[in-house]
This record gives structure tokens, sequence and C-alpha cells, in this order.
């Protein structure tokens, strides 16, 4: 049995940023604020609501007033740090402790909460964090009791540079890079794919267009064909809106990077601090390790080679904590501290979003700077094929099918295998929410990615949208995929009226009270959720049976979107195995008797006759002896009894299902040919047709349901070929999600 | 599986150390040994000997070179080391990927008792011997070789310390548990007794059937029900239960996908022809094959048609009585039993949902009690009044009129059967029933 997926848990209690420059390793910033403490009044404040300032700011101060007792720097510890070298004075003050040294006990209520984290102080923990030179690029993981810290460093080349020489000279790297210098330089990396951050090329597989990465350039490109490698990279929902940015572009721009200064960043390394439960240790730091630390590390290292982004950044919160700390030591506190560095420094402010979006298992959209935007999520499961028992993890709501088409990140990049063409996609908020979203931002698919969701469905198939409405079928796929890889749509086979839906085992009663108030919002003046619920409650038959009249189809085909939606309802789809009835397999063996006494009579000829009179069986069958064949006859009871010679003679034959008809051997193959042969005698050679076409679905995985998708035939005309195939004992059907 | 053990120390000369390390040769290597380490020691000394505000604190583990060390350092400071102090460090090797939670109690009493002995007689700093040689050494030898081949070790140290140690699973805590989930035994508990066992879980095992509800099984077996709950809860986070539904042939059951699994495996139906087969005590009349056969055991085939046949809105009572000829065949109760267990069965099972609770609060609801109470007293004139405390029954009965609580629950904790409860519903009004 498949393991069950267990539900989101990000485990993530903070995220600090660590940088080395000459000297010391130092943790510049963690957010949030006070790791492992409640959090929330910051959370609040970072919404930019005035109002809220006041009080959370007043609350936060006595708070560290409270624990400023506990701890003040040890003599030696004092000593170390002021000791360290301060040759690049900006950037290179120790924290924003430095100032405070001297200052002693005044400043003690700031500063303790930088130097203070999970009950160790900073630098020491700075030191444990700070990665060996082997560890480049790598998974850096350190256990401290239950939490783990865990990240992906990367360090400066050798000679103190970030940029590859040979590719382009430090002087060019000047602040004003332009967007076409920028395309140059990635296209060249292309070549060498070893230390660059180049997400257009497959290196950056695992970085691409989920990590959404998107340079200006890009957006100004005129290209709105979507060849591939424009979906993919700007394949992102959610693209930085370059326009009201440039302000601060231009603001950020000007600032010369002070070349010395900067060159003296050796390491960054953002560490993600979590807590997981022991039993899922494993999976979720792999969670967060793929998903989140290693694309934005990748992200950051690409901006850092590019701009000096992480230097400059780094800088610009130092500089921040030390003026804090000198100008208003008394006053000081970290709700304002916070809110100056967030505000003014985009690497903080994409920490915080981040850690924010994570921690409540949402999408983060970050832009780390003017030209690179990202998102980040841990992906979560659409769909469950199996029903949960008493003893495994819950999920409930979580929609319960086997026909689960979700894309993964291979899908996405546009490498994988595509979305079925037969399925179509289920939006999970409304049409004007997500198009006013994707309008917001300016992307190369924002167009075709709103003319396609102007004509998308939940009835017809990607197939059948990209027949009416002229759009290809692989970049319809790709934009659904897109699209439900950033939950905003979900992978469904069509809804069909006259297909069966039941209420899902699965589907959250908890949830009732609150859906079903929603539901009367939204459908008034027709029967209430619990009633809806309760009509497809009972003996599955078609949803046709539960809309009154031709006028309500529409409505109630809303209906059952939104239920399917809210993973209330889900389809129960037919599958069928093939039945070998008892007859059959006396006439094969009884044939197979004939063909063995006739080839003992005239064994010069038996290749051809036994050809001939197999009739239609296929030329595989005639390289086993009949005798073989009949000796292996699969009897339901061989288990019991396999040492039984072979001749049964009274009733030696049951009826069997056949597992896979597909790739039946010799045997099965036979039957197969002879039931396609009753059938022709019994229901005329389009029923045989029918049957030769159909048999490859009747293995008990492939729903019923999707036969006249596949085939282009009429639902009637299935279900009437399916009925005398049940009829004539040569098909089971079974029912499940 | 332990990779290795090492003992690291803080060499007032050298700086940190791996003193003895088993096997030897797996941590740090001299030039001419024949084998490679299986870690770097140097970049990751000054994780495992780290700064004194880290020992003493907990667990430190890392991962290096596909490899996880887990280390507890102890730092003991004292004017009678040289340098004030002495930091040691025993550490635990394991792969990177490997389950690790149960090594963790191990490192924290290795550390924890060498600190103990150190502090009494310098155990570990007067230990004078070479490096991979002497007591020390030893002992992580046999607590390697113990651990790995038996999960366990007994290692005496000196005259009056031993070193017991043990490996303990780690499981996820048991689901809650209801009334109304029917424990069934996945082993033989009786054989597992013995005369230390709780004395609720004693009276409790013997009617762990398959058919008693946790309910049923606390007033068959006269303990309370709240410590019978927390038996049954141990039985399962040892796995030594399942939960399964109560049965009634009134319930409803429909095959899940895993259905296919049980159509394509002969073996599974081989197996449930022997556990359906009416008159076998448990399915040991397996041997017998033929003659069971003649005496109308169902084919693999047929019993997957029958399983297929059961569908949703369908009770067993009505399937039994579409094919009573297959029905009198067979045990019906294990035939759905079975599916479930093997999980291609699953319960639909009802739950009531009062839409007056949802419509608005209070009052609402209170003008449907009132209602319902009117009607409550006319139906028990007309019933002739058999039944006590209705009203009170009542009452309780609204707050599992949200949806949440299916009927087996309702009736586990009220006490009454399927049909009087539907009845109850009746006289409520405006109840829906959803099944899922």
């Amino acid at each position: 049995m498949a393991s069950y997926p267990l539900p989101p848990n990000p485990c993530l209690v903070a995220i600090l940023l660590l940088v080395k420059t000459t000297s010391e390793p130092r943790i510049i910033f963690h957010y949030p604020p006070k790791p492992g403490e409640d959090n929330s009044h910051f959370r609040d404040m970072f919404k930019e609501n005035p109002a809220d300032d006041d009080s959370s700011s007043s609350s936060s101060d006595d708070e560290s007033q409270d624990s400023s007792a506990e701890i003040l720097k040890p003599v030696e510890q004092k000593e170390e740090e002021s000791n360290t070298g301060r040759n690049t004075p900006e950037v290179d003050e120790s924290g924003s402790a430095s100032p405070e040294k001297s200052n002693g006990l005044k400043g003690a209520k700031a500063k303790l909460q930088w130097n203070d984290l999970f009950g160790y102080q900073s630098s020491v923990l700075a030191k444990v964090l700070l990665p060996a030179a082997s560890g480049h690029k790598k998974r850096f993981e350190v256990g401290l009791n239950d939490k783990v810290f865990l990240g992906r460093p990367v360090f400066a080349r050798p000679d103190g540079t970030w940029r590859k020489p040979k590719k382009l000279r430090r002087s060019s790297s000047k602040s004003n890079v332009t967007a076409e210098k920028v395309r140059r330089i990635r296209e060249q990396d292309k070549g060498a794919k070893v230390e660059k951050f180049d997400y257009a090329n497959k290196d950056s597989g695992t970085s691409g267009p989920d990590t959404g990465m998107e340079s200006q350039s890009d957006s100004h490109r005129d290209k709105k064909t979507l060849n591939k490698e424009d979906e993919i990279e700007n394949g992102e929902p959610v693209e930085q809106t370059h326009d009201t940015k440039s302000n601060r572009s231009s603001k950020l721009d000007m600032l010369p990077p002070k070349k010395e200064k900067h060159k003296s960043l050796a390491i960054f390394h953002v560490v993600f601090v979590l807590r997981p439960p022991p039993l899922e240790y494993h999976l979720r730091v792999k969670e967060m390790y793929d998903n989140v630390t290693k694309k934005l590390s990748k992200a950051m290292k690409w901006e850092q080679t590019r701009s000096d982004y992480v230097a400059r950044e780094a800088a610009v919160i130092t500089s921040l904590t030390k003026h804090m700390d000198k100008s208003n030591s008394e006053k000081q506190n970290l709700a304002t501290l916070y809110h100056d560095i967030i505000s003014r420094s985009s690497l903080a402010k994409a920490i915080s979003t981040l850690y924010n979006s994570i921690t409540a298992s949402r999408i983060a959209h970050i832009d780390l700077s003017l030209t690179l935007s990202l998102s980040l999520q841990i992906p979560f499961p659409t769909s469950i094929p199996i029903l949960p028992n008493a003893l495994a993890p819950q999920l409930p709501g979580l929609w319960l099918t086997t026909a689960n088409s979700m894309p993964t990140d291979d899908d996405v990049r546009g490498n994988g295998p595509q979305l079925g063409a037969h399925f179509t996609l289920l939006l999970l908020s409304d049409l004007h929410s997500i198009l006013a979203d994707i309008n917001a931002t300016a992307s190369p698919i924002t167009r075709p990615l709103t003319h396609y969701l102007r004509v998308t469905t939940s009835t017809k198939s990607f197939l059948q949208i990209s027949q009416s409405s002229g759009i290809p079928l692989t970049d319809i796929q790709f934009l659904a995929s897109h699209l439900v890889y950033w939950r905003r749509a979900r992978a469904i086979p069509p809804l069909h009226q006259r297909d069966v839906y039941v209420v899902s085992p699965n589907a959250d009663m908890r949830n009732l009270a609150t859906a079903s108030q929603n539901f009367a919002k939204i459908f008034p003046a027709l029967p209430p959720l619990p009633k809806i619920l309760n009509m497809l409650s009972f003996t599955p038959r078609p949803y046709s049976t539960l809309i009154p009249s031709k006028d309500h189809k529409s409505t109630y085909m809303d209906i059952l979107a939104w239920l399917m939606r809210g993973g209330w309802v889900t389809q129960l789809r037919t599958f069928a195995w093939v039945r070998v009835p008892a007859h059959i397999k006396e006439a094969v063996a009884k044939e197979a008797a004939m063909n063995a006494a006739s080839r003992q009579k005239k064994s010069s000829e038996t290749e051809t006759t036994d050809g001939t009179d197999t009739s239609s069986t296929s030329s595989t069958n005639l390289s086993v002896p009949p005798s073989h064949s009949s000796s292996n006859s699969p009897s339901p009871t061989s288990s019991t009894h396999t040492t039984l010679p072979v001749p049964q003679p009274p009733k030696p034959y049951s009826p069997s299902l056949m597992p896979n008809p597909r790739l039946a051997s010799a045997l099965p193959s036979r039957y197969l040919s002879a039931i396609s042969t009753h059938i022709l005698n019994t229901q005329g050679p389009d029923a045989q047709s029918a049957w030769d076409k159909c048999v490859v679905y009747f293995d008990g995985h492939h729903a019923i349901e999707t036969i006249p998708v596949r085939e282009g035939w009429k639902r009637k005309r299935v279900a009437e070929l399916m009925g005398g195939w049940e009829g004539a004992g040569v098909l089971v059907r079974g029912r499940h999600w | 599986m332990l990779k290795a053990i090492f003992f690291a120390t803080f060499d007032v000369t050298e700086g940190p150390k791996v003193l003895h390390q088993v096997p030897t040769s797996s941590i740090t290597a001299s030039p001419s040994s024949p084998s490679i380490p299986l870690l770097h020691f140097p970049p990751i000394s000054s994780l495992l000997i780290p700064h004194p505000t880290l020992c003493n604190s907990g667990l430190l583990t890392l991962t290096h070179s596909h490899h996880r060390i887990l280390s507890y350092p102890q730092h003991i400071a004292s004017p009678s080391y040289p340098r004030n102090a002495y930091t040691f460090n025993f550490c635990l090797v394991l792969a990177e990927d490997a389950a690790f939670s149960s090594y963790v109690p191990v490192v924290r009493k290795l550390n924890a008792l060498f600190r103990t002995l150190e502090e009494q007689s310098q155990f570990l700093s007067c230990d004078g011997s070479a490096p991979d040689s002497g007591k020390i050494y030893a002992l992580c030898e046999i607590l390697l070789e113990d651990l790995n081949n038996y999960s366990e070790a007994m290692i005496p140290i000196d005259a009056s310390n031993t070193l017991n140690i043990k490996l303990f699973p780690t499981y996820p805590p048991p689901p809650p548990l209801y009334a109304h989930h029917v424990p069934l035994a996945t082993v033989r508990l009786e054989d597992l007794v013995d005369e230390n066992w709780d004395l609720t879980m004693l009276r409790v095992l013997p009617w762990i059937d398959g058919v008693n509800s946790v309910k049923q099984i606390a007033l068959l077996a006269d303990a309370d029900f709240k410590l019978v709950r927390k038996a049954i809860s141990h039985l399962l986070y040892y796995g030594c239960v399942l939960l399964l539904d109560i049965f009634s042939f009134g319930a409803i059951y429909a095959p899940t996908p895993e259905v296919a699994a049980f159509v394509e495996s002969k073996e599974m139906q081989a197996e449930c022809g022997r556990y359906v087969a009416l008159g076998e005590g448990d399915g040991l009349g397996a041997e017998k094959g033929e003659e069971q056969e003649e005496k109308g055991t169902l084919s693999g085939t047929h019993l997957a048609e029958l399983y297929l046949s059961l569908r949703q809105g369908h009770s067993v009572k009505s399937w039994c009585m579409e094919r009573a000829d297959v029905a009198a065949r067979i045990d019906v109760r294990r035939f759905i039993t079975f599916g479930v267990i093997k999980g291609f069965l699953y319960r639909v099972h009802k739950y009531a949902l009062a839409t007056s609770i949802h419509k608005s609060g209070s009052k609402r609801l209170a003008k449907a009690n009132f209602h319902r109470l009117k009607q409550r007293e006319e139906q028990q004139t007309k019933e002739k009044e058999n039944k006590t405390g209705g009203e009170v029954e009542n009452v309780d009965l609204g707050k599992y009129l949200d949806g949440t609580h299916c009927f087996d629950e309702m009736c586990t904790d009220l006490m009454v059967s399927e049909k009087e409860l539907t009845a109850r519903f009746k006289a409520w009004g405006d109840v829906q029933i959803i099944c899922r």
C-alpha cells in the first residue's frame, strides 16, 4: 500500500541571515524578532498598519525589559568581539552589538535580542553555523537539541570575487548594469553552468520557473509567443511589477556600491531553523531544503554575482542596526528597529515575508531585488488516492480520487509528462480574482494565461478547449500545470452530468457549518448544502437525476464544481475487468486438444493449420504447444492443489478474471480472442470491433468514463456495449473513486 | 545501524582530537592506514568540541559527508585540569538518511554517565591508555557491536557502574480512540501476557474479538470505560490491534481503489476464501483444499465479483437478499471484515445534520427543541411511553446533529439502536442524513 501523505507542517521556527566578511561570521538579521516566542504582535506590525504600531511596540518593549536581566555577555566574549578587526568599518561592524559594548547596560535592551538566539549567544551560534569551506553550495545541517539549522552556504571565490573572471571583468559589474548586459552575462553562462545561477538552462532545473525568477530584461522582451524557454523563465503567476518599483530602483541603483568594501563578503548563509517532529525529521527537512532553502540560496547567489546584492543588503542592515543603537538607545525597541530594517532592506523584507508565508503553508512571493522576484512554496498534494483509515494521519477535505494528475516540478518546467489531454482545470478561486492577480503583474505569459482562463471550463477537456479556442494543446497543458502548481487550480476529469458523484468519504464534516453558509450565499434560492449532500448520499446515480429541469442545468453544474472544489464530493468511476466465462475456457481447451491431436497425425503441417484454426489468435500463440497450455490453465483454486495432474474431467473450468489483458500471455490471449469471436457470433461485428478496442481499458485501472472521451464515442453507446458485455458474462464492473 | 562510535576530547596541546574510535581508522586515519575514514574530522572538530556555552546544553547533531553525527558535548570546569577545564564528547555516527531518534537517548546516556564517572573519579582524564586501546576503547567496541547486533547492551564499567542501554523504536502517537471503534487483535495477545500487565488490560483482553466495540468491551469486562480506552490505546500504539467499525447488516460498505489488488491477487483471494468459509474456526482448514471446495467454498473470482457488487447506498442486508444463495454459504461478517482489514472496502458512515443548528444560532434551536419536545410527548403518549428519560436523551441528541458524528457513535454513546435513532430524528424534525 502506498504511504499516506502527511498534513503540511513547515515546522519553521526562524530564518537567520549569516554573513562572513573578512573576520568573524555574524548573524546580521533574523526573523522573527524573537525566535521561539510569540511574535504575533510583530507580524501585525508589518502589515504597515500605523494604528497597531504604538500598542505593539510598547508591549514588545515591556517584554524585552523583562528579559533584559537574563543575559549580559561574559567578559571574555566581549573582549573577543571587540578584538575582531574593523578594517572595513561600514560593513564590518560587529553586528548591532559593537556600539553598545561601551554603553554597557544602557543598550542592553536592544542588543540582547540580537545576541541571544534560542538561548545561545549570537556570536557562538554564528560560529556553529559557519560552514567548512567544503560546504560550498551543499546542504548544511546542524541540530541543537530539537532544532535543526538548515542552510545552503555560498562562498566567494578564493580571490574574494563572486564572478568567474573569464566571464566578465570585475569592473563591468558596476551598479548600472544594464538589462542588456545582464542578459548577455546569462547567455554566456549558459555555456558553462558551473558557478552561475542561470535559470534558463538545465542546471536551473531545480530552481527554474518554480522559483519564478524573473529579470527585467525578460519582461521587456517582445516575444509574446510561447516558446518553451520563455515559459520556463517566466512561468510564474505573481511577477514583479516593474512600474511601481522604478522609483526605488533608481534610488538603490544609484547607491554606489563601494567595491573595496563589498569584496570582503566571503560567505553568506541563510539558515532556516526548523523544529520537526522526530518521526518526520527527514521528510520535513528535505521538503524545506529542496523547495525553499536551496532555491532561495541559488537566487541570492545569482543576484550577488550580478549586482553584489547580498553584500549591499548586508551593509544596509548592519548600518541600520548600528544607526538605531547610536541614535536613541533609550527609546530603542525591537519593533521599530524591525520596522525600519524591513522597510529599508529588500532582503530583510523578503526573509520576513518568506517566514510568514511558509509558516502558514502558503506560497511566498518575494522580491529579492528589483530585477528578481521569486515564489517559493512547499508543495502539497491536491488529492489522495487512498482513504486514510482510522490509524493513518487524517487529511479531511482533501480531494479523494485515483484520477490524479498533479504536476511536479518537472511538469512546470515542461520537461516531465504533461497533464493528461483529457483532464481539465477546476479553478480554486473565482476567475475574476485570478485574472486580477495575473494582470497585476507583467509577465510574458500574462496574455496567453488570461486568454486561456477566459475560455477554460470545468466541463470540457484540455483537448476540447484547444480545438474550440485554437490554443495549442501543449500550451494549454503548460498553462494549466502552471496554475495547478501555484495552487490556483486543480486538474480533474471534466465534470459531466451523466457521471456519478457521491459525497466524498474524506469530506471535512467539521467545515460543514461554514460551508453551508457560503453555499447559501453563492447559490441562494436553491436547496441548502446539507440537502444537496443528502441527495448525493444514496445509491450512486448520474448527477443529472438531481437536476430538476433543463433551466437548472448550468447552475447545478456550478454547484458540482463548487462541491468538487471543497472536496465535498468525488466522482465514482467505473472500472472493469475481463471475465473469462467457463464456456470460453472449455472451448479453448477443446480446440487446443483437437490441435494437439491433429498435430500428432500430421506433424509436418501443424504450423499453418494451427494458425487458421484458432481463428483470430495472434501469431505469438503459435509458439506454445497446446498440451502445455492446458496444464497451465489457471484455475482459481490452483493454489490449493497445484500438485494435481492436468486433466480434471468434470468441472475444471470456472470463470476467472483477467488481471492485465494488455499484456496477456499465451493462454489468456487465446481466451481474449475466443471472447472476441463469441461476441462476433452473439452481438455482431460492431460489438466485436468495439470490444477489441476497449479490451485494453479492462484492467481495473482505467476508468470506463474515459472511453467515450478517448475513443470519441457516444456515452450512450458505451453504456449499451458495457451492459451487453456484462450480460454476456465477459465483463465485471466495479465502482470506486 | 551504527557506523561508528568515537570519543573526542580537547587535548591541551593538540586541540580537538579523536582519542578512541570504533572501528579503528573510521574517523581519523594515519597516512599508512589502508581504510578511508567515514568523515573528515578537522572541519567538524570545532563543532564536536565546541564553545563551552554549547556544551552540557543538549544534543548536537551534524551531517558531514553523508553521515550524521550525534553528540552531546560535555565541559567540566575545574581548577584541577590544565586550562581549568576538560571537554569531551562521545559521538555516534550513522548514515545521513537513517532514522536516528532511537539513538538520541543512547548518546545522551553515554555522555551523562561518563561525565559522572569523570566527576567522581577522573575516569576519562586519568585514563592514560594509548589511542584505540584501553577500557574506554573496549567499551565503545562492545557498545557498537551489541547495539548493532542485539539492539541492547549491558556493559560493566567498574565495580559500581554498569552501562545499560537499549534501543527503543519510536512510533507515532495512536489516533484518538472512540467508544464505537472495534479493536481486532493482529497478534495472539494471550501469548504476550505476563503477570505484570495492567489489571484492566487483563480484563479487557478476552473481549477483543473484532466484534465488540470499545464501549461493549467496557461493559462486558465490567471495567471503567476510560481505563479500557487507555488500555486499548496502548495496544494500538504497539500495533497489536487494528480498528474496525461496528458490523451490522444495516451498514453500508463500498469498495475502494485497493480492490484492484484483490482482483489481481490469487493469494489474497485464497486467504479470503478460507477466512469466510462457514464452519471453519479460523482458516485452519486451508490444507484440506479439495474437500473444502466441495463443501462450498467460493472461488476467488466469485469472491471478487461479490466484493465489486457492494456499493454505496446499498446495505449489507439488501445485498444479502439480492444474493441469498451466496450469502448463505459464507460468513457475511467475516466477508465484510476481511475487506475492511485489507483496506479494499470502506464503511459508508451516516451522519446527521439538523439544519436548524446551522441556520441561526440558539433561538431557532430552542424553538426546535420546544417543538420536538411537544412532538415527543405526543409520540410518547401514543407509544404508551415505554422508555424513560426521553427529554434528557433528546437534549443529548442535539449535540450530535452537527454532521461530525456518525450513527455508530451516536448509537454507542446514547445506547440506542439505529432504528430508534432514526425514529428520534424524525421526531426532531429537519434532520438531513448524509452518507460518506
